[in-house]
């Protein structure tokens, strides 16, 4: 594994291609603004894992009840979205306990891409416990909660993100757009200060890399990704 | 070679004690206990004969079904002398000890092993053991006070069976009865017969073959093969524990020791096994088992030991563990651990081996099918154009499946589609709104429709509404949130009613 280029380094988070680490080695939890936006979240996570640039196998961990609500992943619009579900494994867990289980197994293992895991809520010694799996293997762990989600955590942050009205199509003002999300960075352990910033940010998938980037010119203030290869070219903003 | 061993009553005591069965012309004795059968009474009697006979017999109704069920826990616990093991008829069980008897000292010592074992878990028990099965069967239940012995080998075979009762050759009552017109009521009567002129006494050609088969099968001229009552294992450990365990913390350190061993023996066979059976025999003639799998073959012990690490406290050691057993089965040749060094530095592709032993670990906490894959499958309709498979070591290849067309595919899809309430501008164009979940959702921007044509090839209708052409559509809401939904068929297009409306995934 050590031959494997390690794209990311968990330092201050201007230099991560997305805003504050979401993505890097560590835990970060992802929460609906409001119900409905899981698929949302879905897309962001994935963007964010992909965006990293990490090979490997990719472990996805589901809770049967949120399954139930807002269906399964698909096969094809993974493909779609630039990842291939070749690589993925997925863990159909029981309840809360069982998520938490698979998930603490996985970060265990080295090699893998990412973990992304969907549960309703846990508390903080489960953060903790999950944090202190990752350490040793440096996977990416996201965790993907309903809106209900608060309290306390050990994770490096939390997001609360929801779904943005898109901008109209370039080739048919009718179509829907690129999608777009707005999230807030609720709790940063990096970037205390920040906490509470509003981002927008969009999808670009004219090319099959995925890149977050602003219809608007950024800011002064605005931090910037780093370039990974070619394909990602964006900037994002901050209007925090 | 096998041995069979008559079970069922209740024989303890002095009290004459019959099991009854109801018949059409009233209760009949199934099966009495010795001290019944002194007094007269037997099996097929009428009850009410055998009151006259025994007037203090005590009786119970039979439950054949709990009688078979107790026959098979009894012929899993003697697998622990061999794994070969088989239940016929009511009362019977075959073992097959080809070569397995030095194992316990020898016939005779094996032999009386048996039979010490199940007298003291009060079970009679009548035990014969000869080179073929229906010697070995005549010998168990017709050998008793004749001077055949219980055990006959290759030479003694038919002079052993001569003197036997001709129902020793597990002929039908029709038969027996037909050949005891003709006066031939011992074994030995069939060998010099003429049999040609056999068959032309018996009403039809296959009721003179079954006796003839009988007795070549008996005879050993005619295979029989045993019919387990478990597939063997394709390898298998054993621990026996001279004293019992009775505590959980000995299985575990007993599953230590086995499993180094069973995995050397893998090894030496150059290959692993994907599923895995520990089986501990109890002190009072039970098994119980737990199985372990694994996505790919492995014989490395310590991943072994992961796999079975939550699934030990099922086991309870009852009144003590006398033998442990470890099996493998599903062998195949293990994938050697090490990538080539260009696939690492290019960093193509996940680590197979690694995700697979991932997969174990998550299994072995979870519980077995809880790790799947998307697989492609070849077909136009959303819903079957992917299956949610179990893994199995190997992960499905996306990368030469058919694209998904240039329409865009959701993130996530509901199994089944959900019904929507729907007002469109027309007839046939997009939604305006729509209801989904008792909320309403405006429509800002729409793309479409994609129209998906029903399979026309498949058999049987699918779906909600069956044959209809299904017109896809992207539409994003107010507040951003885009859906995947489809109006089943159109207007006038004579396959039903007005279109219905569904929704079949959600976007990111």
């Amino acid at each position: 594994m050590s031959l494997k280029p390690d794209i990311l380094a968990p330092v201050a988070g201007h230099d991560l291609p997305f805003p504050y680490g979401l993505g890097a080695a560590g835990v970060h939890e992802l929460a609906e603004a409001g119900f409905g936006d899981f698929p949302a979240l879905t897309g962001l996570a994935l963007a964010a894992v992909r965006d990293t640039g990490r090979t490997g196998g990719l472990v996805w961990i589901r809770q049967a009840a949120l399954a139930r609500e807002h269906g399964r992943l698909s096969g094809r619009g993974l493909a779609g979205f630039g990842v291939d579900p070749g690589r993925m494994l997925l863990v159909e867990a029981k309840g809360r306990m069982e998520v938490l289980q698979a998930a603490e197994e996985a970060c265990r293992a080295s090699g893998l891409a990412a973990v992304i895991a969907e549960l309703d809520d846990m508390d903080f010694t489960a953060s903790r416990r999950l944090g202190l799996a990752c350490e040793a293997s440096r996977t990416p762990l996201v965790l993907i909660f309903p809106h209900t989600r608060s309290g306390a955590t050990a994770a490096q942050g939390r997001w609360r993100a929801s779904a943005r009205p898109s901008a109209p199509h370039e080739h048919d003002a009718r179509a829907p757009g690129r999608p777009a999300w707005r999230a807030i960075l609720e709790k940063s352990r990096l970037q205390p200060g920040k906490a509470g910033r509003v981002f927008d940010l969009e999808y670009e998938d004219a090319t099959p890399c995925l890149r977050l980037v602003s219809r608007l010119a950024a800011r002064p203030a605005a931090p910037q990704p780093r370039r990974i290869g070619a394909g990602l070219a964006g900037v994002w903003r901050d209007t925090g | 070679m096998p041995a069979s061993g008559a079970t069922p009553d209740d024989q303890a005591g002095d009290t004459p004690f019959v099991l009854t069965e109801a018949g059409r012309n009233g209760l009949r004795v199934v099966a009495a206990n010795d001290a019944a059968r002194s007094a007269g009474v037997e099996p097929g009697l009428r009850f009410a004969d055998a009151r006259t006979r025994a007037p203090e017999l005590a009786a119970e109704p039979v439950d054949r079904a709990a009688d078979a069920q107790a026959l098979e826990k009894l012929a899993l616990w003697m697998e622990c002398w061999s794994p070969a093991i088989a239940v016929a008829g009511v009362d019977s069980i075959l073992i097959d000890m080809t070569g397995g008897a030095h194992l316990f000292g020898g016939e005779d010592a094996m032999l009386d092993h048996m039979e010490v074992r199940l007298k003291r878990a009060g079970l009679p028990v009548r035990l014969g053991l000869a080179p073929t099965l229906g010697a070995a069967w005549a010998l168990a239940h017709e050998a008793s006070g004749t001077k055949t012995g219980r055990r006959v080998d290759e030479a003694g075979l038919k002079p052993g069976l001569a003197d036997l009762p001709m129902a020793g050759l597990r002929l039908s009552d029709a038969s027996l009865t037909l050949l005891r017109r003709f006066g031939l009521t011992r074994i030995g009567q069939l060998y010099g017969i003429d049999r040609k002129a056999l068959a032309r006494r018996f009403h039809s050609v296959s009721a003179a073959d079954a006796v003839l088969t009988r007795l070549d099968q008996a005879l050993g001229l005619r295979p029989e093969p045993l019919d387990p009552l478990r597939a063997p294992p394709d390898h298998s450990v054993r621990l026996p524990c001279p004293e019992a365990l009775l505590h959980p913390d000995g299985i575990r350190a007993g599953l230590a020791r086995l499993a180094p061993a069973l995995c050397e023996r893998l090894e030496a066979h150059g290959e692993g096994a994907r599923r895995f059976r520990l089986a501990i025999f109890r002190s009072d003639q039970s098994v119980a088992a737990v199985t372990a799998g694994a996505a790919r073959p492995v014989h490395d012990p310590t991943h072994l030991l992961t796999l079975f690490r939550d699934r030990l406290d099922g086991l309870d050691p009852g009144f003590g563990v006398e033998l442990m057993e470890l099996e493998a089965a599903g062998t195949g040749p293990v994938t050697p651990q090490a990538r080539p060094l260009d696939a690492v530095l290019a960093g193509d592709g996940p680590d197979a081996a690694g995700l697979a032993v991932l997969a174990d670990r998550i299994t072995a906490r979870l519980g077995d099918r809880v790790v799947k894959i998307l697989q492609p499958v070849e077909s136009h309709l959303p819903e079957r154009g992917e299956d949610l498979a179990v893994y199995d070591g190997e992960l499905p290849d996306w990368q030469t499946a058919t694209p998904p067309g240039p329409a865009p595919r959701p993130l996530r899809l509901f199994e089944r589609p959900e019904s929507l309430e729907v007002i469109a501008e027309i007839p046939d164009g997009p939604p305006m709104r729509f209801v989904w979940r008792r909320i309403v959702h405006r429509v800002r921007r729409a793309d479409g429709p994609e129209r998906i044509a029903p399979e026309w090839w498949r058999a049987g209708a699918s779906g909600p509404g069956g044959r209809r052409a299904r017109d896809y559509y992207r539409v994003e809401d107010e507040e951003g949130r885009r859906y995947w939904i489809f109006r089943e068929g159109l207007y006038g297009d004579g396959r039903g009613g007005p279109p219905a409306w569904f929704i079949h995934g959600l976007f990111a």
